[in-house]
């Protein structure tokens, strides 16, 4: 009898062999990691020095787990008490960061 | 076919009490590029010991400690840390993965991960069934894999003395193999859970 190992390798092998190069990276694209969205791409490039907003994940969302990639414009990202803070690289976060955990314009949703 | 039973601990956070931990719980990860084996109810196997740990450095020691028993069929279970057979057919097909990968796009070939092989099958498995037929991935990480001590002199061969990290993620469309659900820390929590399921036992209800 076939194992589903052996079934899934010959599956593998079957569609390694017809797959195009195009879909083939397409999927890869849509599934490797940092293939999250990157900050700019919600908040633009024109922002000052740092931006924040909520994470509506619920009760159980995990701090260390946003799908946001840094970017040329947001060096840093910290996490304080559900809140995520982007920083350009040499912003004050020590200054900035109880102010702008209270103010946050943006929410994004899970 | 047989059936296995592993014992899980799953972290998360303590809010909402031990009443809604475990109506909701365990909870499914994010599907983002974080996880180790990619989306599913993450729990550390057979000891409480790394759900601690976890809640530690992961939660700022904030936590709470859900202990599940999960039940597979053996089949649908990647087992990486305790089968041989597993670990040989994960190895072929990551080794398909990144020879496909250079073939089409060689600079990506160097950076892809674990993480990405398991969620481009786990894609492909949406279209063709049987490509990755499993429903629950058992890993562990080489941390610590330094500690070791020779099996008898004469021989370099050696036994690795780590607490080896071993992590059960188990996919979504096997949320019914989670059952026997109870908190296990903190100790109110822990309370609260016994105080629940007596109930439920005096009341004749399933205690999941």
């Amino acid at each position: 009898m076939t194992s589903v190992h052996e079934k899934s390798l010959a599956l593998v092998d079957e569609l390694f062999a017809s797959v195009s190069d195009e879909q083939f990276m397409a999927d890869y694209e849509s599934v490797k990691s940092g293939a999250g969205p990157l900050l700019t791409d919600f908040f633009g490039a024109e922002l000052d020095e740092y931006a924040c907003f909520d994470i509506d994940y619920g009760p159980q969302h995990l701090d260390y787990s946003i799908p946001l990639q840094f970017s040329e414009n947001f060096t840093y990202i910290h996490f304080w008490d559900g809140v995520a803070i982007a920083s350009r690289e040499g912003a004050s976060m020590d200054t900035n960061f109880s102010a702008a955990a209270n103010d946050c314009p943006y929410s994004l949703a899970a | 076919m047989s059936r296995i039973s592993i014992t899980g601990f799953h972290t998360c956070k303590p809010g909402g009490g031990a009443s809604y931990l475990l109506e909701e719980g365990p909870f499914l990860s994010k599907d983002n590029d974080r996880q180790w084996l990619t989306q599913g109810y993450y729990f550390w196997t057979d000891s409480d010991y790394f759900a601690h740990k976890w809640g530690e450095d992961g939660y700022g020691g904030d936590y709470a400690i859900m202990r599940c028993q999960v039940r597979l069929d053996s089949n649908l279970l990647l087992d990486l840390v305790g089968s041989v057979v597993s670990q040989q057919s994960f190895l072929r097909l990551v080794q398909k993965f990144q020879s496909h990968l250079r073939k089409v796009n060689r600079d990506e070939a160097a950076n892809a991960t674990v993480s990405d092989c398991i969620a481009y099958y786990r894609k492909m498995e949406e279209r063709v069934n049987g490509v990755f037929p499993y429903s629950a991935i058992k890993a562990q990480d080489s941390r610590d894999f330094g500690n070791e001590i020779k099996f008898i002199n004469g021989s370099q061969d050696k036994l690795s003395l780590a607490v080896s990290r071993q992590q059960l993620c188990l996919f979504k469309r096997a949320v019914e193999s989670i059952g026997d659900k109870a908190i296990v820390y903190p100790e109110t929590l822990s309370e609260d859970s016994d105080r629940i399921a007596r109930a439920r036992a005096e009341q004749g209800g399933d205690d999941d």
